[in-house]
């Protein structure tokens, strides 16, 4: 048999400013016991200010230890079935992870003065994914610890991003990993949660991994070498990434490996470059893309579908790299997971799943949205890494923003899927297109009272609270916000924050800079509204009338004389006016308590029946305002926000109002529902 | 007599009982309006002064699907309640009006009238209720527990499958059961029906017990002229939809054709229907003729 060992990096890479953590991994899958083995050598610099006296490692997996985690104690009371994590584990399917040793260079062990700590609120104090190892003396700026750790981890019953089905694996977040330490504040290590996600420092990576030969792997970075153990039937893969802050794997012996090049010249025209250098006014040579391998793991039942996947992926290199920078590492590897592994949808650096069905229409863009997605991830919480279990709505806001932007550009508008036991009737559903920023906005206004965007993850209401917030709420937000800015500002704030902020932690502080900085404009309020704070937002028209304008009666004032207009004269008057007037009011409302700010106004726009046309504005502070005007036309119709900016008004119906009532549309739909109506009534008869 | 026979011969007298059909659909306009009309309010007063009107009558606006669910998100269980009473009681109109329906397909030479069809009704409505209560365990017995029994039979299949093909195969197979089932105690029901109206019996159980003999020595017979017309009802649906997928919907004009394109549909419907009971009945006369 061959044997494959190419070194084509040397390990020993300059090293990285941002990199503060190097990491050389050994582990081996048994897969007849379910278990990983591995030695870990982890090397911490400290490029902080600080003295630091002790290293916070996360030790996800005991979250599926038993049910005293904070994951499976969240589950248990989330109310949702779904979630019932501790009920869907088995006897002998619960995982874990368990240090064997940490041993500093000299050899002595830190392992006997290590505690768990649970300090995230409420307490679980049974919890076992964060661990803290006081050092035996603190480690001062600028200088590194070396720590080699000994673990074995029992591999979990797929669930939550990790774990086994069949022959099926797929490892993430399975490795010792420090958390983040934060200048002047200490460390930054949640226990692992149901609602959220993760967050550690820029690391490079060198990662062993040992599987029976006939195991097909991925792995986050770059393949550097693979060395066949004939005797034991094993293949112990090298992988190799700098600038990441996460390394994820998978193994089936199943999956079909396709390797394609996005090469740049022959996917983006230079008018596409020309057009975008011009909208960010940066040079050409900043635009440019640079070739990527595309790796793709698929299931063979899904082998039909290799040419969406590749297509998606290259629209996402195309338009995240155009827009948002060139995408820096040289691989990226897309996994279709094996089936029941739970881990579909999940980004990691340079690796993600998709996911699929068997029949899958053409007219749905899926998996093709979840493809953009979590490459996207690679942007948004890859290179801009912010924390994601305190301000998850700037991965998966922004990423959701900004998949909804590439896909329309891809793919145009989207068609509701129809599955009847997993067999696509979609030719039967209605043919309306739709764009993801509408369903953004659906979950966003259901959601908007209650909790704000900006919370920490675990503390929403329930998960329900945390994915619309997060991903869909603050979507439609960043939506809003590209409607009052411009889509060209929006743009460039999003490749400054980007470039601003790649390889870094960014905060929502830093981002709400940019867009201030970036578009000229103290936006400040708009967060304040939008993502701080859980309020409804809806503006609507209150009353519209047109009256023709009738003689006052009265006593008036005439050449040193009273004259008084009665009634009949009144009439008189109004007979022989050649023009009749319209005294029209408008009242428009504050029906939502989140409100307008800064230099934004909304406008008001006027038709009368004579075809003219009149723009108003409000600043939308007061709870209503009135408008009069007197016209030769009665009112025809008159909308607010006519160019529907502000995305996340709750009812939109109510920005405007005809004066003439037209009930066709309702007909069409309430027809539709009657026939429908019909038929069920007709079914129930069978019975009869 | 072969199944297409039968078919052929209730369908002629069908054909000679249009009246019947427009009965039974105003009847089911009747409860349907009594469904739509409340929420047809609801919309009209929703949209009607709004320019989102003229925007719905382009095809369905996601922007209007959020208002209407931002807003009437706390009536969906109302509106589930308000759709499900008239829905059983339709349901249960229909134990009175079976009486009237086999009652004049079986008198054939009878000059159907509303007075002759409700006195139809009104002899049969008890027994037929009797029926109705007996089919109610036998549902949930053949339907609830047999069922229940076949989920845990392709579970086994399913329970370890290594990619979704058992899943999407086992699921397919479970509906296509459920349906063959629910086809079977159907058409029990039906020839009880039948049965009960040519003995005029009393005894509604001893009556079922004769159909069941009855139909234990040509169940196959019996079963593929049901399918046959089963069948022939899946046909029309796809035939609608197929039409309704192509017909424009975007103006008052198209709105009218799609509406009355949708109560032919609606009229094809209890046509099958009627030609459950008439075919079912020849077959009955078949098999009870020396």
């Amino acid at each position: 048999m061959a044997v494959f060992f190419f070194l084509i990096l040397p390990f020993a890479k300059a090293k990285e400013q941002t990199d503060n953590i190097h990491y050389e991994i050994w582990v081996e899958l048994d897969h007849q016991n379910r278990m990983l083995h591995g030695k870990e050598t982890i090397t911490w610099f400290n490029y902080t200010r600080d003295e630091v006296k002790d290293i916070w490692i996360h030790l996800y997996w005991n979250a599926f230890k038993n049910e005293k985690s904070a994951l499976l104690q969240e589950a248990k009371t989330s109310k949702i079935s779904i979630l019932d994590l501790d009920g869907k584990i088995k006897e002998g399917e619960w995982g874990w992870i368990d240090l064997k040793s940490v041993l500093l260079e000299d050899g002595s062990d830190l392992l006997g003065a290590a505690e768990f700590a649970a300090g995230d609120q409420p307490i679980r104090s049974e919890d076992q994914t964060v661990m803290r190892i006081p050092l035996p003396k603190p480690l001062k700026p600028g200088q590194n610890i070396t720590l080699n750790i000994g673990f074995e981890s029992k591999i979990p019953r797929a669930l939550l991003r990790s774990g086994y089905y069949h022959d099926g694996y797929f490892f993430g977040q399975w490795f010792p990993k420090p958390g983040v330490y934060e200048q002047g504040k200490g460390w930054n290590c949640h226990q692992y949660h149901l609602n959220s996600e993760f967050f550690s420092d820029f690391a490079e990576f060198t990662v062993h991994i040992t599987v029976p030969k006939a195991f097909v792997v991925g792995a986050s970075g770059k393949e550097m070498a693979r060395k066949e153990n004939e005797e034991r039937g094993t293949v112990t893969y090298t992988y190799w990434q700098n600038r990441i802050h996460d390394f994820a794997w998978t193994a089936d012996p199943d999956y079909i490996k396709i390797e394609r090049d996005f090469i740049a010249s022959k996917e983006v025209t230079p008018e596409e470059y020309q057009k975008v250098a011009s909208v960010l006014r940066l040079p050409m040579e900043r635009i440019k893309l640079g070739n990527v391998k595309m790796i793709l793991l698929i299931n063979p039942e899904h082998k039909n579908q290799v040419e969406r996947h590749f297509k998606a992926l290259k629209a996402a290199i195309k338009y995240y790299g155009l827009w948002y920078g060139p995408y820096p590492y040289e691989t990226i590897t897309m996994v279709d997971p094996p089936f029941r592994s739970e881990s579909g949808g999940m980004e990691y650096p340079t690796l993600f799943t998709a996911g699929t069905h068997i029949l899958q229409s053409r007219e749905v863009h899926n998996p093709e949205s979840v493809i953009i997605h979590e490459f996207g991830h690679n942007y948004w919480y890859g290179m801009c890494a912010n924390n994601e279990f305190e301000e998850a709505w700037l991965d998966e806001g922004i990423n959701t923003y900004s998949t909804g932007k590439a896909l329309r550009h891809a793919y145009g508008g989207s068609i509701l899927p129809v599955r009847i036991n997993g067999i696509p009737l979609t030719r039967y559903s209605d043919k309306t297109t739709y764009f993801d920023y509408q369903i953004d906005r659906l979950a966003g206004i259901l959601i908007a009272k209650t909790d704000p965007i900006i919370t920490n993850a675990w503390q929403f209401n329930n998960i329900i609270s945390y994915g619309f917030n997060v991903y869909f709420r603050a979507s439609a937000c960043l939506y809003t916000l590209e409607n009052i800015l411009g889509e060209d500002v929006m743009l460039r704030v999003l490749r400054t924050y980007q470039r601003d902020f790649r390889f870094k932690h960014p905060h929502s502080d830093d981002f709400i800079k940019v867009v201030n900085r970036v578009s000229g404009r103290d936006m400040t309020w708009f967060f304040d509204e939008f993502f701080f704070k859980a309020n409804a937002f809806d503006y609507g028209i209150g009353l519209v009338s047109s009256e023709k304008v009738q003689s006052a009666r009265g006593m008036f004032d005439k050449d040193d004389a009273m004259v008084e207009i009665d009634t009949r004269s009144a009439k008189k008057l109004d007979k022989a006016a050649e023009h009749p007037q319209y005294l029209s009011i408008v009242k428009v409302r504050r029906l939502g308590e989140a409100k307008l700010g800064g230099d934004v106004r909304l406008e008001i726009k006027i038709v009368f029946e004579d075809g003219s046309t009149l723009m108003e504005n409000w600043d939308g502070q007061s709870r209503w305002a009135e408008f009069q005007f007197v016209r030769r036309s009665k009112i025809k119709f008159v909308q607010i926000d006519p160019d529907n900016k502000f995305l996340m008004d709750a009812n939109i119906t109510n920005n405007s109002y005809k004066r003439n009532p037209g009930v066709a549309g309702v007909l069409r739909w309430t027809s539709t529902l009657f026939f429908w109506i019909q038929n069920i009534m007709q079914y129930a008869t069978a019975v009869s | 007599m072969g199944f297409l026979s039968c078919f052929q011969k209730g369908s002629t007298i069908v054909s000679k009982r249009v009246k019947i059909l427009i009965y039974l659909w105003v009847i089911n306009v009747s409860f349907s309006l009594m469904v739509i009309a409340p929420i047809h309010a609801l919309i009209k007063n929703d949209v009607s002064h709004s320019l989102m009107g003229d925007r719905l009558l382009e095809g369905l606006d996601f922007l209007w699907l959020g208002d209407v669910i931002y807003k009437f998100q706390n009536l969906v269980p109302m509106l589930a309640v308000w759709l499900a009473i008239p829905t059983l009681l339709h349901m249960l109109f229909y134990t009175f009006l079976n009486g009237g329906i086999i009652g004049s397909l079986k008198e054939s030479q009878r000059k159907v009238t509303l007075k002759n069809f409700l006195t139809d009704c009104d002899a049969y409505a008890w027994k037929f209720f009797k029926l109705f209560l007996l089919s109610i365990p036998v549902y949930f017995i053949v339907i609830g527990l047999i069922y229940r029994l076949i989920g845990q039979i392709t579970g086994l299949f399913t329970k370890n499958a290594s990619t979704e093909w058992p899943l999407l195969v086992f699921s397919n197979v479970k509906t296509i059961l459920f349906l063959l089932l629910f086809s079977v105690v159907n058409m029990f029901f039906d020839y009880a029906k039948i049965h009960l109206l040519f003995t005029r019996g009393r005894s509604v159980l001893k009556e079922a017990w004769i159909t069941l003999q009855f139909l234990f020595s040509r169940f196959f017979r019996a079963w593929i002229l049901y399918l046959f017309i089963a069948l022939l009802g899946l046909l029309l649906f796809f035939i609608y939809m197929e039409i309704a997928y192509l017909l424009p919907k975007n103006h008052t004009l198209p709105i009218l054709i799609v509406f009355i394109w949708q109560q032919m549909y609606i009229f094809s419907r209890l046509w099958i229907k009627l030609n459950f009971f008439a075919s079912q009945m020849e077959f009955y006369r078949q098999g009870k003729t020396p």
